[in-house]
């Protein structure tokens, strides 16, 4: 009897002393948020071929398209943009930092393929010459990381 | 001609009267042998007849208007050895018996009625089976049956499903893998095929059965992984009236970010039962207001349940049975992040939400021949939710949807030959659904089903059943037919151990809301997939239970062992999918998945140390469950969503002189696998923060008829007493540490 006790007591006791507290929200990877403007200018795309608008930081350059990078975790999105707008705020969470964004963008979805059918219409590139990197540490906010969209004059794309 | 028709009607009266005067009573009291204690709650029936009674509180039946003739009293209740006794009537006698039951406390004695649609023993059935009886969740201040499943072994609740096994991974509620029964009656949603945890009062719960494995053979759609079957309480001799108060808190959380000040819970439950001659009579309500430990997931829930039984002759019985649940609740979906957990995330949390259940049923038992005996079953099932905006109050523009199933099923049990028994039926569900989610939808299924069991009773069991379920939706693109056949064997070896296997086919339907589902909301958008077929399972099990007389210390114990191998082969398992869907990211349910879930499941029961004065049991009681499980995702070679390897519950029960304390402890191993989807389109922040599961819950019980001499019942309870942190779904902390004093009581 008191050996049955004794031992159930342990095996309880051992399998509680290993799990802690659970969840802690103090020890997660400390997040960073990217914040910034989109100006838009030139005439903006039909109605039929404006389905989504985001800007979308990518690890890797060129990706291959936008959808597949951030399903599989090598991208970021944000929220849907407005459309026909002058400019307008954006804010990437990055949950899980340090990581290299090397290629920021504002994508529009033109057709109704949600793999296939994204252009790229404004790109982070400070000197306009090529896009620049963001080095993203925990912690960190980096609130000017500003696009400009011309859809009159769009950058080279990426996407095969 | 009006005198002519009293005339008919005092020579019927006359008639009547005559037949009564025929008639016998039984009368007595079940006590526990040795000691001679009154037992409550002990269920006595005449064989052969419809006419059964419970013991009140001081043990006392009484079963009138039997006719003459021979038959067979049998008295059962868990814990207790069976009683049965030849008893021989000539017309009008008043018989008073005085049954002694002799404990029997672990394992043994137990009567089921899920496995075969008729009342069995435990070790007669060739599935596994839990039972839990109303005493170990009343007392304990639970008021959902998602609560009281928590305790089942195997059974994990992953929010709004029910996993039997590992059968289902979560789908916020919608097409439920596990089928439930109240009285024997479907009660699935119409339209999501939901299964509604707080449909009924729970003081009103007598015992809940649950079937573990496929078992559409007899139940048909939805019972791919089991079958939860809910009893409700059986109308007592006399008058007897039930309550429950009981009120608490959540505990502060250990982390500032999470407080979001103090928050309670409290609620009353309200039961009275009685018999009045012929008729029988259960009326419960109760209404629980609960705070929530998160913000906009507070809630009311006010319920009542009314249930008739009469008596019409001693071969004929009449149930009829309503009960309704209302509540408003928060809008809570998920968090906003691991770092505010208890603040939302989805935009449109402070919406309230409006929802109804209400069931009217019918049950009609005859027994036509000693041979021959009917059960016709009537529910009819509706639900319905409106959210609204919370300053207005106004509903324009947000979901609502009413849906009604109605289940109708006429069952018959023929005994072919000695030991022989033959049960079949027909059943019919209808769903009509009015939604703006859905639109508005009908669908339709049509059972036919037969089971044969061969040696009921003997050492050598065998069960051989088929059903066949025809379901069509209106606008769906075909209708299907399903097989489900089942075949089962026990075995009660001659040296103790009681064997049996089966092996059985299940299905499920797709639900309306599956096929139908055109949502935008909370940041999801859900498009719909008419072309779903239905899912399938094969299920093989075999098991072993015996009771075991074990030494320990000087005292003899005895240890009840089950223990049981599984296999389930899912087929097309329907599943939300998160891609693109006419050129967008959008949820849509498709027939996807090809699994295996192979497992091994063993439980203990048993008493320790030597009887006392306040325990007929021993010094402390011991329950325990382990359940590993192997749950294959064959079309991606991963690991299922949503499942946990190991599963283990177990409960220590210390009587004491005044009482008794009970320590609860539920492991689940951390799930390998969730929807990636969720995490990398970001979509529920810190979604993948999944934890292996602790919880120790803790319970003292003072026994006020001990300690006062009054007949109340104070209970202190402390769920989750190590304030352990946990999700059982994506962003959603599971219940903290929680401390409600209740007390109960009976006269």
């Amino acid at each position: 009897m008191r050996d049955g006790l004794l031992s159930g007591g342990l095996l309880l006791a051992s399998v509680l002393s290993g799990c802690s507290g659970g969840l802690d929200p103090t020890v997660l990877p400390t997040e960073a948020i990217i914040r910034g403007t989109v100006r838009f200018q030139g005439t903006w795309p039909p109605v039929d071929s404006l389905r989504d608008l985001r800007v979308v930081a990518f690890q890797h350059y060129p990706p291959r398209n936008v959808f597949n990078e951030v399903i599989s975790g090598r991208a970021i999105f944000s929220e849907r943009l407005p459309f026909r707008v002058e400019l307008v705020q954006y804010q990437l969470v990055v949950a899980q930092p340090p990581v290299v964004f090397r290629y920021i963008v504002v994508a529009q979805q033109y057709g109704p393929d949600l793999f296939q059918h994204w252009r790229v219409v404004g790109v982070y590139a400070r000197n306009a010459t090529q896009p620049d990197s963001l080095w993203v540490e925990p912690g960190g906010i980096y609130p000017s990381v500003d696009i400009t969209v011309d859809f009159d004059y769009l950058p080279p794309q990426p996407f095969e | 001609m009006v005198g002519g028709q009293n005339a008919v009607a005092l020579g019927l009266l006359g008639s009547t009267i005559a037949v009564w005067a025929q008639l016998s009573v039984l009368t007595g009291r079940v006590v526990e042998a040795p000691g001679g204690q009154p037992l409550a709650g002990a269920t006595v029936r005449v064989e052969g007849t419809v006419l059964g009674a419970v013991t009140t509180r001081t043990g006392a039946f009484t079963l009138r208007g039997i006719p003459p003739g021979e038959y067979t009293l049998v008295v059962s209740m868990v814990g207790y050895r069976h009683f049965r006794q030849l008893v021989r009537l000539r017309g009008g006698d008043t018989i008073r018996l005085t049954v002694a039951l002799e404990p029997q406390p672990v394992g043994f004695g137990e009567v089921v009625v899920t496995a075969a649609k008729r009342a069995q023993t435990l070790q007669e059935a060739p599935v596994s089976i839990a039972t839990v009886e109303a005493r170990s969740f009343q007392e304990r201040s639970f008021t959902r049956l998602d609560e009281v499943l928590r305790t089942v072994s195997g059974v994990v609740i992953n929010r709004d499903q029910v996993s039997i096994r590992g059968s289902s991974g979560f789908a916020f509620g919608v097409g439920s893998r596990t089928l439930l029964l109240v009285d024997g009656i479907p009660l699935l949603s119409g339209d999501g095929g939901e299964l509604k945890y707080d449909v009924l009062p729970l003081l009103s719960v007598e015992r809940v059965e649950v079937l573990k494995g496929a078992a559409s053979a007899l139940y048909g759609t939805a019972a791919l992984g089991g079958v939860v079957n809910v009893m409700t309480a059986e109308p007592l001799e006399g008058s007897t009236f039930r309550f429950r108060t009981y009120g608490g808190t959540y505990t502060p959380p250990r982390f500032a970010s999470w407080d979001i000040g103090p928050r309670g819970i409290w609620g009353a439950d309200f039961l009275y039962t009685g018999r009045h001659g012929p008729v029988g009579v259960v009326l419960s309500t109760a209404g629980v207001r609960d705070e929530g430990y998160r913000r906009d997931s507070d809630s009311r829930r006010w319920q009542a349940l009314a249930k008739a039984r009469w008596t019409l002759s001693a071969v004929s019985v009449l149930t009829l049975l309503g009960y309704y649940t209302g509540s408003e609740s928060g809008n809570w979906i998920y968090w906003k992040s691991l770092r505010e957990a208890t603040r939302p995330g989805n935009p449109d949390s402070s919406q309230r939400v409006r929802s109804g259940k209400a069931v009217l049923a019918a049950q009609w038992q005859q027994v036509w021949r000693a041979d021959l005996s009917s059960t016709l079953r009537v529910g009819l099932y509706r639900t319905d939710f409106a959210n609204r905006h919370p300053a207005v109050g106004s509903d324009t523009g947000l979901p609502q949807s009413f849906a009604h199933s109605l289940s109708a099923e006429w069952q018959w049990t023929k005994e072919l030959q000695p030991r022989v028994l033959l049960t079949a039926g027909l059943h019919g569900i209808a769903n009509i659904v009015e939604s703006e989610l859905y639109g508005n939808r009908r669908q339709a299924v049509g059972a036919l089903y037969g089971q044969l069991e061969l040696g009921a009773q003997r050492s050598i069991g065998l069960t051989a059943g088929i059903r066949t379920d025809w379901e069509r939706t209106y606008g769906a693109a075909r209708q299907h037919i399903e097989l489900s056949p089942r075949i089962g064997l026990t075995y009660a070896s001659w040296f103790g151990p009681q064997f049996r296997a089966t092996l059985g086919r299940a299905f499920r339907a797709p639900t309306v809301a599956e096929r139908f589902a055109t949502v935008r909301a909370a940041g999801f958008v859900v498009q719909p997939n008419p072309e779903l077929k239905p899912e399938r399972a094969w299920t093989a099990e075999v098991g072993v239970m015996d009771t075991l007389r074990l030494s320990i210390g000087k005292w003899p114990s005895l240890l009840f062992v089950d223990v049981a191998l599984f296999q389930s082969e899912y087929y097309d398992l329907i599943e939300p999918q998160l891609g693109d869907v006419g050129g967008e990211v959008a949820v849509q349910f498709l027939n996807l998945t090809r699994a295996r879930v192979q497992g091994a499941e063993c439980v203990v029961r048993m008493w320790l140390g030597p009887r006392t004065r306040w325990s007929a049991g021993g010094l402390l009681g011991v329950e325990s469950g382990l359940t590993l499980l192997n749950p294959r995702d064959l079309s991606r070679n991963d690991w299922l969503r949503y499942r946990s390897r190991r599963l283990w519950y177990t409960r220590w029960t210390l009587p004491l002189p005044l009482g008794e304390v009970q320590l609860e402890y539920r492991y689940h191993s951390h799930v390998d696998r969730i929807d990636d989807e969720l995490v990398t389109l970001g979509l529920i922040r810190n979604a993948d923060a999944r934890v292996p599961i602790h919880v120790v819950d803790v319970h003292l019980t003072v026994v006020g008829a001990r300690a006062i001499g009054l007949p109340v019942t104070l209970t202190v309870n402390l769920r989750n007493a190590l304030d352990y942190y946990y999700t059982e779904v994506p962003g959603n902390l599971a219940l903290p540490r929680q401390f409600v004093l209740q007390l109960s009581g009976q006269w």
